[in-house]
């Protein structure tokens, strides 16, 4: 799938019971194919936002994905454009073994299981784990849990990738990886991170984005 | 191992002889290398069900007692025999004989939450053994409420994630087959043991 754009015009959200806007009113936009990290303080909103890109959350501004708003009618096909990467691997691996868990996937939008599953082990190939391919979930590290999770979420192509502190719990040899991997990819990312060091002395271009607290 | 699938059968014929089979049982799962505190952990299970029976042993009447032998042993073979197959095999054997797919998914990602499940379990048991929950017998209830309640919690949060993760990948209901099932030498005992116990329980209710 093509990159695509992401804007976002005065989204805030308020969780029930609290007292701040987390995030406070934020704008910004990525053109399609373009980078950028989400900088903040803990508990200021960052996850929330890609909550609200995902259309996993619902409160005051717009957010639009290739121009379409994750409304109720745009929901499918926003989904369909958009990987979500989150934090800890263990809530997003959904099946006992890798290959399946890659396939789940491109199995469910449509494509022939055998081709599927050929699909998954490409993407395994190409992230250096394709031998953890039959390896059930739960022997692996927390590092190749999260190779093998941007595997599933990369297997559908997406045109925009939210990815959720990807290297929180990775040592430097799997956040390394990880990072060459997304360097290969052609999709639009908006990165939550503590660390932006390590992602602005890349090669490619991150742009940055802060919420204030 | 022969001698441990027929101690087993015997068992199960006879409720004088259970004990005998459970031996046989606890052979076959060190032969095979099963992890004994596993093995343990899942016939304590066991145990809390047809426990009240053991408990009650000096007043049951030998009816009941052999009974609830026979009944333990059988859900023990159940059980050794399901961690002596090789763990994909059941849902691969089930996608074999046709069974509805939205079973086999729904196996699948209860197959793989339940490992993450009892991994939380471990945590949150470990967490209260480094802050001394165990350390006064009287905190034991306290403890064991914490763990009770934070499992329940986790459970609620993990479901609503787990309700986002299927949304946002595109889940409509199909699950990417699995490896395709094969013979496996290794796992023969376990199947037959596992269609004799449940067999001879079958027998038993009918008879």
């Amino acid at each position: 799938m093509k990159a695509l754009s992401l804007e976002i015009e005065g989204v805030c959200h308020r969780h029930p019971g609290a007292t701040l806007d987390t995030p406070p009113e934020l704008s910004f936009s990525i053109p399609p194919g373009g980078r950028a990290l989400l900088l903040g303080p803990n508990g200021c909103g960052k996850t929330t936002l890609l909550q609200r890109i995902a259309g996993l959350l619902e409160g005051a501004g717009t957010v639009r994905v290739g121009g379409l708003e994750p409304s109720r009618r745009n929901l499918a096909a926003v989904r369909k454009g958009l990987g979500f990467l989150w934090q800890n691997p263990d809530d997003a691996l959904l099946l006992p073994t890798a290959l399946e868990d890659v396939a789940l996937g491109p199995v469910n939008d449509g494509m022939d299981p055998k081709r599927a599953r050929e699909v998954a082990a490409e993407w395994l190939e190409r992230l250096g784990v394709s031998g953890l391919a039959d390896r059930p979930i739960r022997r692996l590290s927390m590092g190749e849990k999260q190779l093998v999770a941007l595997a599933g979420v990369l297997a559908r192509e997406p045109g925009l990738l939210l990815l959720d502190e990807p290297t929180a719990a990775l040592d430097d040899d799997a956040s390394e990886r990880l990072a060459c991997a997304l360097d290969q990819i052609e999709a639009t990312m908006l990165l939550v991170t503590h660390d932006a060091g390590f992602w602005l002395t890349r090669e490619r271009r991150w742009d940055v984005v802060r919420i204030a607290p | 191992m022969s001698f441990a699938a027929a101690g087993a059968a015997a068992g199960m014929a006879g409720a004088g002889s259970a004990l005998l089979g459970l031996v046989a049982l606890f052979l076959w799962s060190l032969w095979l290398r099963l992890s004994v505190r596993g093995l343990f952990w899942r016939l304590g299970v066991l145990v809390s069900g047809s426990g009240l029976w053991l408990l009650a042993a000096p007043f049951a009447p030998a009816q009941a007692l052999g009974l609830a032998l026979r009944g333990f042993t059988v859900s023990a073979v159940v059980v050794t025999a399901g961690m002596a197959v090789s763990w994909t095999a059941p849902l691969a054997l089930l996608q074999v004989l046709r069974a509805p797919p939205s079973l086999v998914a729904f196996l699948a990602i209860l197959a793989r939450h339940a490992v993450a499940v009892r991994d939380e379990a471990q945590r949150v048991w470990q967490v209260l053994l480094l802050r001394g929950a165990f350390d006064r017998r009287a905190n034991l209830p306290a403890a064991l409420r914490i763990l009770l309640a934070a499992l329940v919690s986790s459970a609620f949060r993990r479901g609503e994630r787990v309700a986002d993760v299927l949304a946002l990948r595109g889940f409509e209901g199909r699950v990417p087959a699995l490896p395709p099932w094969r013979w496996n030498v290794a796992d023969l005992p376990a199947y037959l043991l596992t269609a004799l116990a449940l067999s001879a329980t079958a027998l038993e209710a009918i008879g």
